[in-house]
């Protein structure tokens, strides 16, 4: 042993072996990973409202690129009737893939995790109320009815929470205050709604 | 018996003073821990007023010496000086040895030949007695005690060294003499090494690029482990570390043996598991820690030849604080108007995401031959590759799929010279290799934080030092070269494959003066510089549960230029001056340390107004260059006030500015000051050591912090810099830390923030959602053993 490693060092040969070491070990040239789409992406939101007659409201959200681009998002407003009930469902789409993925049925999946929060500014005179349950007898918000006042203008803003805590104060009638979790939807700018009779 | 002897050794020395007076007084300094000469030491007579100095091998030589008794007064620059009686009958031969010093070292255990780095810099390092304390805490928790040095943190888990007011990519962690490659950009990633494999903890506090290479704007933190054995023994220790905190343990244990044909070998490893923290008032839900560190090194080591095989796996599990995680700005304003964290759940050891698993693997390869006259030559080579996965609270199957998944290889080879002293001048050659590939692996389906890229770099360096009996000038110069190729998809998916070149050169000078016995003065002056890091450049997106946008350099000069390839990516560079007097009197010993750095395009970033999405509004944040000043003082103070009493007083003051946009900067730490009380007795009541220190230690209000704005809803972002929360009121903690030794075990017991005091530090980002660690109890084991095996 003592003279192998006397024979190494004194000729200096392991400088060579350290060298030839750092050779083999560097540099495969594998190709980058192209950039993923974001899987959890979301495009769009429509929030349609039937009435028991006459024809649906769409308000619809789009922002293209997502949550992560630079892209301003597009808002479209809407006109309700006055006094007039409406069966409201919510439509979550990533439009990003063809064909556009449904994310709603994934947050009804997880509806335990998942709240929909309703924003009405106070001049608008509209009330809602939760019609969805998930597996705890909680409110989702993806079924909802909502119901015009006297004529009037205004905005919503519907905000969804990942993992809120839903039997905190006020959660489950829809106050959002104490629900605390991390906001994956948040419709700023707002929609415009008149009511008109 | 001592009635006889002592008439007649006094006899005997009048009888030969009488006689003669040409006696030689001959022999060698020698450093006490690897007997390395000391070249030009001196060596002085009290009694006669005279003395000598030593030449380039150590060796000194007093000769017309009359018999008697005298006081031998043998200093070296660097050195603790030490006084010695001698008596004089004859020629004698004697060979003393010195201890390097830093008023921070009281007892390091040094073995064998640490890195040479340049002395006019100011540095410290960390006692034996504050590497036994920091069991089980991570690398930068355990240099916050050293003065000038503080922590950048998120949570109680992640924590990042900060010299001088800079940190991650501004700090270079030299692990094993190992330039330490991973993902410091991020703030949330902490130095990726496990503290206990090393015995040493040096904190060089100037821009010591020459020797190390690019990035060393702030410092250099040099982590290292003694040195491989070469003789016949044996010897291990076990340290087990229990805190009450977070309920965490921390089991680590260390054999080494060696055979006197030079061959030696060292097995290593370290585990470690802790749960949720405990601020003063509740539970900081989600915030456990899990480690598992190894470590082997096989080596064959004789005076003039050595080669050695080390590697080393570093790997942990950390949990983010739950409250922390926020998916968008009204979410983080939410958070940080709550006094209370929105998540307080009850004690577990459970790592739920978001969480961090990272791993890092060193194999490091070095030699060293003596090359006759020319020196000693060595040459290393080290391998890394660190791998990070951080898992966020995503949907569905996604839960378990990590979003950013990294792996970063590394190779870096050195080749230095360390050239046999001629003269008064003993000098340093070296170049260095660099190659690194960063690699995003597939299957996160999330985008990429930062792209893909390849750099390679090449550098050259030489320092030469002139060492006289009361002074000592050195200097030294660098050529750095770099290439980075980021492999950047543009928005039609095509790749972008435009390399960009960067090149610098980097110098240091410097010295020491013997001011008397008493004083000793250095100064220095460097610079440093830094290829801005690809984050800086590239980032553009969504800094998921951060709640913000980031956009790196590139976007804006891209913007600014023709075509990208024309975009003009600038260099980050610092000039730093330190100088350090040191008193040295008695009882009373004191450091002052003052520094000026000037970085030029330092890159930071800036708010940009606010974005909206379907996921809501995000502030923009732009990688900006400005020039920037930092400056300020270290001061230490130690009075031994009796025997077993003393004082020791640590200080910090530090000043930050943006020179070209006049203002505050961010994140810059606040002056601060530790005050402590130390009892320590030796060998009584059967124990070697006893000791114990109440500390005081008190951080200020950060008063140069930027404004507080957070009220989007009603008012646009300003343009000036501007933080989400001001800075956090200023605190004092009390602290308690004591130990005893008896023969081959070591037991400490300490408390820290003894009175379970709220608080909240502008330097931990989690300050914007919940308060600091309340009270923590720790307890401390070591049992050490060596076998010397007699043939």
């Amino acid at each position: 042993m003592k003279n192998i490693l006397k024979s190494l060092t004194v000729s200096g040969h392991y400088f060579t072996v350290l060298f030839a070491l750092a050779l083999l070990v560097s540099c495969g040239d594998d190709d980058p990973v192209a950039p993923t789409n974001e899987e959890e992406l979301i495009t769009t939101l429509n929030m349609v409202f039937t009435p028991t007659q006459g024809s649906a409201v769409v308000l619809k959200y789009y922002d293209e690129d997502g949550g992560d681009g630079p892209l301003s998002p597009v808002v479209t407003g809407g006109t309700l009737s006055s006094n007039t009930a409406y069966t409201v469902s919510l439509e979550i789409l990533n439009e990003s893939e063809s064909p556009s993925e449904d994310v709603t049925l994934e947050i009804e999946e997880e509806g335990n995790d998942h709240q929909f929060f309703f924003e009405i500014s106070e001049a608008l005179n509209l009330t809602f109320e939760y019609k969805d349950k998930d597996a705890n007898n909680q409110p989702i918000g993806i079924e909802t009815e909502f119901n015009t006042g006297e004529a009037s203008t205004g905005t919503i803003k519907v905000i969804l929470r990942h993992e809120p805590n839903k039997s905190a104060t006020g959660v489950s009638s829809g106050d959002i205050t104490n629900a605390g979790g991390e906001t994956d939807i948040e419709t700023v700018p707002v929609f415009e709604v008149n009511i008109e009779d | 018996m001592a009635l006889v002897l002592v008439p007649a050794i006094l006899a005997l020395s009048f009888s030969a003073q009488a006689q003669d007076c040409n006696y030689t007084l001959s022999g060698y300094i020698l450093d006490e821990h690897d007997q390395t000469p000391l070249e030009y030491a001196s060596i002085f007579i009290r009694e006669l007023g005279t003395g000598a100095n030593a030449d380039q091998n150590g060796f000194y030589a007093i000769d017309r010496l009359c018999a008697g008794v005298y006081t031998l007064l043998i200093r070296h620059i660097g050195c603790e000086p030490r006084e010695e009686q001698i008596n004089i009958e004859g020629d004698l031969k004697k060979t003393f040895v010195l201890e390097h010093h830093t008023l921070e070292l009281h007892e390091v255990v040094v073995a064998g030949k640490s890195e040479r780095r340049e002395l006019s810099l100011a540095s410290s390092q960390l006692g034996e007695d504050d590497v036994f304390t920091s069991q089980g805490k991570s690398l930068a928790e355990s240099l916050k005690s050293l003065s000038g040095v503080n922590s950048l943190q998120s949570g109680p888990t992640i924590s990042k060294p900060v010299i001088h007011g800079l940190h991650s990519n501004r700090i270079l962690v030299v692990n094993n003499g190992i330039r330490q490659e991973g993902q410091q950009w991020g703030r949330e990633h902490a130095p990726e090494l496990d503290p206990s494999a090393a015995t040493q903890f040096t904190v060089v506090k100037g821009a010591a690029s020459v020797r190390y290479g690019a990035d060393a704007m702030g410092g250099v933190i040099l982590v290292e482990p003694s040195a491989l054995p070469s003789r016949q023994h044996l010897d291990g220790r076990v340290n087990l570390a229990g805190q009450s905190n977070n309920r965490q343990g921390t089991v680590s244990t260390m054999l080494q043996g060696g055979f006197d044909n030079g061959i030696g070998w060292r097995l290593q490893g370290s585990v470690k598991r802790g749960g949720d923290a405990q601020s003063a008032e509740y539970r900081l839900s989600n915030t456990g820690v899990g480690e598992t560190n190894f470590s082997g090194a096989l080596g064959y080591n004789k005076e003039d030849q050595g080669i050695e095989i080390h590697y080393s796996r570093f790997e942990s599990d950390i949990a983010i604080l739950r409250s922390a995680h926020v998916g968008n700005l009204s979410d983080l304003i939410n958070a940080i108007k709550s006094d209370v964290p929105l998540y307080v759940e009850d004690f577990t050891y459970k790592i739920d995401n978001p969480r961090q698993e990272v791993s890092h693997d060193l194999v490091k390869l070095k030699g060293r031959l003596q090359m006759g006259q020319l020196g000693e030559v060595s040459l290393q080579y080290g391998f890394q590759l660190n791998g990070r996965r951080e898992y966020d609270r995503r949907r569905g199957s996604n839960f378990n799929v990590p979003s950013i998944s990294l792996d970063i290889f590394t190779h870096t080879i050195d080749m230095v010279l360390d050239q046999n002293p001629t003269g008064n001048l003993m000098g340093q050659f070296g170049i260095s290799g660099i190659f690194q590939r960063n690699q995003n692996n597939a299957g996160t389906n999330a985008s990429f934080l930062i792209p893909d890229y390849k750099t390679w770099g090449i550098g050259g360096f030489v320092t030469e030092k002139f060492v006289r009996e009361n002074w000592e000038l050195e200097g030294g110069i660098r050529y750095d070269f770099r290439i980075l190729n980021p492999l950047v998809f543009n928005a039609s998916n095509e790749l972008l494959t435009t390399k960009y070149h960067f090149n610098n050169i980097t110098a240091s000078f410097g010295g020491i003066v013997d001011l008397g016995e008493l004083f000793e003065l250095k100064a220095n002056i460097s610079s440093a510089w830094r290829p801005p890091h690809i984050s800086e450049l590239f980032s553009n997106g969504l800094h998921h549960g951060a709640a913000s946008i980031e956009r790196g350099i590139f976007y804006q000069e891209a913007q600014l230029a023709e075509n990208f390839e024309d975009a003009e990516l600038p260099s980050e560079q610092a000039v730093k001056e330190v100088a350090t007097l040191e008193y040295k009197g008695g009882k009373l010993r004191a450091e002052a340390s003052v520094h000026h750095n000037i970085i030029r395009n330092y890159m930071y970033l800036r708010p940009n107004g606010v974005e909206l999405s379907i996921r809501g509004e995000f502030p923009v944040f732009q990688y900006t260059r400005t020039n920037a000043r930092f400056m300020g003082m270290d001061g230490i103070v130690n009075y031994q006030i009796t025997d077993h009493w003393s004082y020791t007083g640590k200080y910090s003051l530090l000043y930050a500015k943006d020179l070209s946009a006049n203002d505050v900067l961010i994140n810059v730490p606040s002056n601060s000051f530790r005050n402590e009380v130390g009892y320590e007795v030796l060998n009584k009541l059967g124990m070697d050591k006893l000791y114990f220190t109440l500390e005081a230690q008190t951080v200020l209000h950060q008063g140069r912090a930027p404004q507080e704005f957070n009220d989007f809803q009603n008012a646009d972002p300003p343009a000036t810099i501007y933080d989400f929360k001001e800075a956090p009121k200023g605190y004092t903690l009390l602290n308690f830390r004591s130990g005893v030794e008896i023969d081959n075990f070591r037991i400490g017991f300490s408390v820290e923030n003894l009175f379970n005091i709220s608080y909240r530090d502008y330097m931990n980002r989690f300050r914007y959602f919940a308060d600091d660690l309340g009270s923590n109890f720790s307890i401390r084991l070591q049992y050490t053993f060596k076998q010397e095996i007699k043939k």
